[in-house]
């Protein structure tokens, strides 16, 4: 067969072509465009996965904000209509008010008696920051009594000399600040009247309570002159009663009695102060003890000197944190519920528990950054300092 | 040359379309992935700024409940003060009264004559009332009462004290003024002035005019 097939005649009808490399190319470029298009559809899937749920996300938080701005319009609209410094000027003269209430004129006599020589005697005190406090109710200094007081005092004094140790002592004494002698005349008995001004700082009084109430006055008799001598002994409770019973110089008046009724007792019992002259005890009146430092210890009410938030309970003292929090200047506020019942934990003459004064002021004036923040953010509620409860007195 | 261009072009219909297929779907590929960036990026920073207005309106929202529960408590406050301490006057005048006489008795002071001017505070809903009289007694006496007045329940204050050392060694003379408040009664009518004796109303003169 093979040997005579070569001449067999040609019938084809064209010549041949090799059409191998663009069929070759062809499906390479078919199975890249497959790869191709695989790719970007994984691609378009992943993405869409992707972005899905950043879409999500994005409407989310979308209705969040609309939620949430949508509260806040309403919330903006209720403290409109509550009319936040109307309030506000109401709450500020009640925490004046409070403040006189708080006010101890016990310490403030004790503080200043302390501090008159011999020959000095009152005729007049009275508080002008309380006067100021009434005239405008839209002065916005916080809690007047607490901080400084501006006091007028008027009185005589036998001798120049008795004065200006007065305004010495007056000077030395961190209770007081600016002693400004105004005004001295003698008359025609030579005695000399005298005005003068100066700013009491009843916490530092308090403080200095406070820290002579820890040392307690035992008084022990000498038998030959019969006489009493005061000293000081960390932890003795017998302060001033003692001195009401044995010591008519150093009896120190009101408080040489445990109890209120027992003041009385104690100041008819001390002629070194009724004698007349309103506080010419003088240097005697040193050893005296405040009542509120000796009679006091028997109430519920502490002379409010000291930490307020010592021996709070976890929860009151985040109760407190959540209030501070809300007035800028670190403004701690107690509840009426929560002052009578901080009130109560507090040891009898220790500190705290007065109202007015355990309260760290600062009213919240709000957004101390630069750039002004509009109503309502810009009134903060004044909060209501904590005053002792029913229960218990003023202060 | 030409015999190969026209080989090629005699079978377009073999390479063409899967060119074109290969040359689309890079083209897809590629405008995808720029898309891809361009969305991603756009809705990145839509997110963010979606996210910092929700976190301020959050903010803003907190604040706003903050103020609120402190106005809401301030209010409740100030309510039960004002129907704990500053009780109407036909509710507590008479006791304070009372009251006060009965702590300077225990003092050992005996107010004859009292004053009790009224002021009314009508913007804040309140009336002031004093209590002024003068008194005669030791300084112990006086220390007595204000510790006793301190000491007391009564929303009392002590706005002044005036001392005068009386002749012959007989004491003291103490003119005292305290005051309180009462919450206004919804049908109380003009302001007055109430004073018992002139001396009285005299002497509290000076310390309203200071109000």
């Amino acid at each position: 067969m093979s040997a005579a097939r070569w001449q067999e005649p040609n019938l084809s009808l064209a010549p041949f072509v090799n059409e191998r490399p663009v069929r070759r190319l062809a499906a390479t470029c078919w199975v890249l465009f497959v790869l191709v298009a695989a790719g970007g559809f994984w691609m378009s899937q992943k993405i869409r996965r992707e972005t899905g749920a950043q879409v999500v996300e994005l409407s989310r938080l979308s209705t969040a904000t609309a939620d949430a701005r949508a509260r806040a319009g309403a919330l903006e609209t209720e403290l409109r209509a509550a009319n936040l410094p109307a309030q506000n000027e109401r709450t500020e003269f009640l925490n004046r008010r409070i403040a006189e209430r708080s006010f101890s004129w016990n310490r403030l006599l004790e503080t200043v008696t302390r501090e008159m020589p011999r020959g000095v005697r009152l005729a007049r005190l009275s508080p002008e920051g309380f006067s100021r406090g009434r005239q405008r109710l839209g002065d916005k200094r916080e809690s007047v009594a607490t901080t400084r007081v501006a006091l007028r005092i008027a009185g005589e004094a036998e001798e120049t000399e008795a004065l200006l140790e007065f305004v010495d002592r007056l000077y030395r004494n961190p209770a007081f600040a600016h002693p400004n002698l105004s005004r001295q005349s003698e008359r025609k008995d030579s005695m000399i009247q005298f005005d003068l001004a100066v700013d009491y700082l009843p916490t530092i009084a308090g403080e200095i309570a406070a820290g002579a109430s820890a040392l307690t006055t035992t008084l022990t008799t000498t038998p030959a002159g019969g006489t009493t001598r005061p000293s000081l002994t960390a932890g003795s409770g017998l302060a001033g009663r003692g001195a009401g019973n044995l010591a008519p110089a150093a009896s120190g008046s009101a408080g040489s009695a445990g109890g209120a009724l027992g003041a009385e007792a104690g100041a008819k019992s001390a002629p070194g102060v009724a004698i007349g002259t309103f506080p010419l005890a003088g240097r005697d009146a040193r050893t005296a003890r405040d009542p509120n430092a000796g009679g006091a210890r028997g109430s519920a009410y502490g002379d409010g000197a000291g930490e307020p938030n010592e021996g709070l309970t976890p929860e009151e003292s985040k109760r407190l944190q959540e209030r501070a929090d809300l007035g800028a200047a670190g403004q701690k506020r107690q509840s009426p519920g929560d002052a009578a019942a901080l009130g109560n934990r507090f040891p009898p003459g220790g500190s705290s528990g007065n109202g007015g004064n355990g309260n760290a002021g600062g009213n919240g004036e709000n957004g101390s950054g630069a750039t002004p923040r509009k109503f309502p953010f810009d009134v903060l509620p004044t909060p209501l300092k904590p005053y002792a409860s029913t229960a218990g007195g003023g202060r | 040359m030409n015999g190969a261009y026209g080989f090629w072009r005699r079978r377009v219909w073999i390479w063409l379309p899967p060119t074109i297929a290969l040359a689309a779907a890079t083209l897809f590929l590629v405008s995808l992935a720029r898309g891809v960036q361009t969305r991603g990026a756009t809705l990145e920073r839509a997110l963010e700024q979606a996210q910092r207005d929700e976190h301020e309106a959050r903010a803003a929202l907190e604040r706003l409940d903050k103020l609120a529960a402190a106005a809401a408590a301030t209010r409740r406050e100030t309510a039960q003060m004002m129907s704990e301490k500053f009780a109407t006057e036909s509710g507590r005048f008479t006791d304070l009264i009372r009251e006060i006489k009965l702590l300077a008795e225990h003092a050992g002071l005996d107010p004859r004559e009292i004053g009790y001017p009224e002021e009314k505070l009508a913007e804040l809903g309140l009336v002031r009332r004093s209590f002024v009289f003068s008194v005669q007694g030791s300084y112990a006496n006086l220390r007595a009462f204000l510790y006793l007045l301190e000491l007391s329940p009564s929303f009392v204050t002590v706005d002044r004290i005036e001392v005068r050392e009386l002749s012959g060694a007989k004491g003291l003379a103490v003119s005292l003024q305290l005051s309180t408040f009462f919450e206004s009664s919804p049908g109380a009518g003009t302001p007055r002035t109430t004073a018992t004796s002139p001396a009285a109303a005299s002497a509290a003169g000076p310390g309203r005019s200071r109000s």
